[in-house]
């Protein structure tokens, strides 16, 4: 089942709904004239959507309402501290990174042009990480294992400044079965 | 398309992120091999990790394993990997087998081994151009 948000209510601070934001004192994200951002600038501000999603294998997607914001989708957020794989649109023109217990890493540079209505797509599925700008792959696939787990997914604003973010989309991904026993060939 | 064993140096935060130590250039990425999965910049006993950067890469904290995946790993290079990452040996013969080993069939207490793929059983390895396909067998305890 997917999850989405379009932020088109009233104002929330700190953004409630499905939503809850972690990231410490201060660090809240907010819902401001039917968008989010970081309540205050200079922490990151987190949230994960509260339901789970159905695998730990899925995607999340937003928004940028403005160029190169410093902030993006999160997927396999942990609840309990700031442990996930986001992208980010500003860092070193544009980057997937992970943040373990709120140690932020850079995994690999992406970079792309960002503008504002350009959607953010960050895929994981197994130990695979894959980034994409309105439909289209950013690089190749990248491989961490660090984050085997975790159902949840959501956005991060990482505060250098006050970045909107629209549109948000969480789904699991589309798996269609292992086929286990012999392979059949037909004959024509 | 060169392929590197570094570290990571940062403080771990959005100002100061870990990347690894060196590295220049605008497209590159790594497989992250620190013990501790990156919860502290340091790695909590190993900080290692392999390197693919589009351009040669120039600072002696960098040792070059391969310029391609089917490339052989040399005696240099494979003392490094022993140091590095505190393995007793390194049986691979090409950096391609290398990658395998090291992602399937972590020594204990060391990084994560990859996860397979749902839709296909596989567990991919993914570093630079390098795609690798592979069945993970689960250990049993």
């Amino acid at each position: 089942m997917a999850f989405s948000d379009n932020f088109n209510r009233a104002n929330e601070n700190p953004l409630a709904g499905n939503w809850t934001t972690v990231g410490g004192a201060g660090a809240n994200m907010q819902l401001l004239s039917n968008q989010v951002r970081a309540a205050v600038t200079g922490n990151h501000s987190c949230a994960y959507w509260n339901t789970d999603l159905g695998s730990a294998d899925h995607f999340a997607e937003i928004r940028y309402t403005a160029a190169a914001e410093d902030a993006g989708p999160t997927v396999r957020n942990l609840k309990t501290d700031v442990t996930l794989y986001t992208y980010n649109a500003l860092d070193t023109g544009g980057a997937i990174a992970k943040l373990i217990a709120g140690t932020y890493t850079n995994l690999a540079v992406r970079a792309a042009t960002w503008a504002a209505g350009d959607l953010c797509r960050l895929i994981v599925n197994g130990s695979t990480l894959q980034a994409k700008k309105n439909g289209v792959q950013i690089g190749a696939d990248l491989t961490d294992s660090s984050i085997p787990g975790n159902l949840a997914a959501g956005l991060c604003d990482f505060g250098s400044a006050f970045n909107d973010i629209d549109d948000f989309l969480a789904d699991v991904l589309v798996q269609p079965p292992v086929r286990g026993g012999l392979l059949t060939m037909g004959v024509g | 398309m060169p392929f590197y064993l570094g570290q990571w140096t940062g403080a771990g935060t959005r100002r100061d992120p870990c990347v690894p130590q060196g590295v220049k250039g605008t497209d590159w990425s790594v497989i992250d091999l620190r013990a501790d999965g990156g919860a502290t910049p340091a790695g909590g006993g190993v900080n290692a990790l392999l390197l693919h950067a589009d351009t040669p890469q120039t600072d002696p904290s960098l040792v070059l394993l391969a310029d391609a995946e089917t490339d052989v790993l040399t005696v240099a290079g494979k003392l490094a990997l022993t140091t590095k990452l505190g393995l007793a040996s390194v049986t691979a013969l090409t950096f391609r087998d290398l990658l395998v080993d090291l992602m399937t069939n972590p020594p204990a207490e060391k990084w994560k081994p990859v996860l397979s793929k749902p839709n296909t059983g596989l567990a991919e390895i993914n570093l630079g151009p390098v795609k690798i396909a592979t069945v993970v067998v689960a250990s049993v305890s």
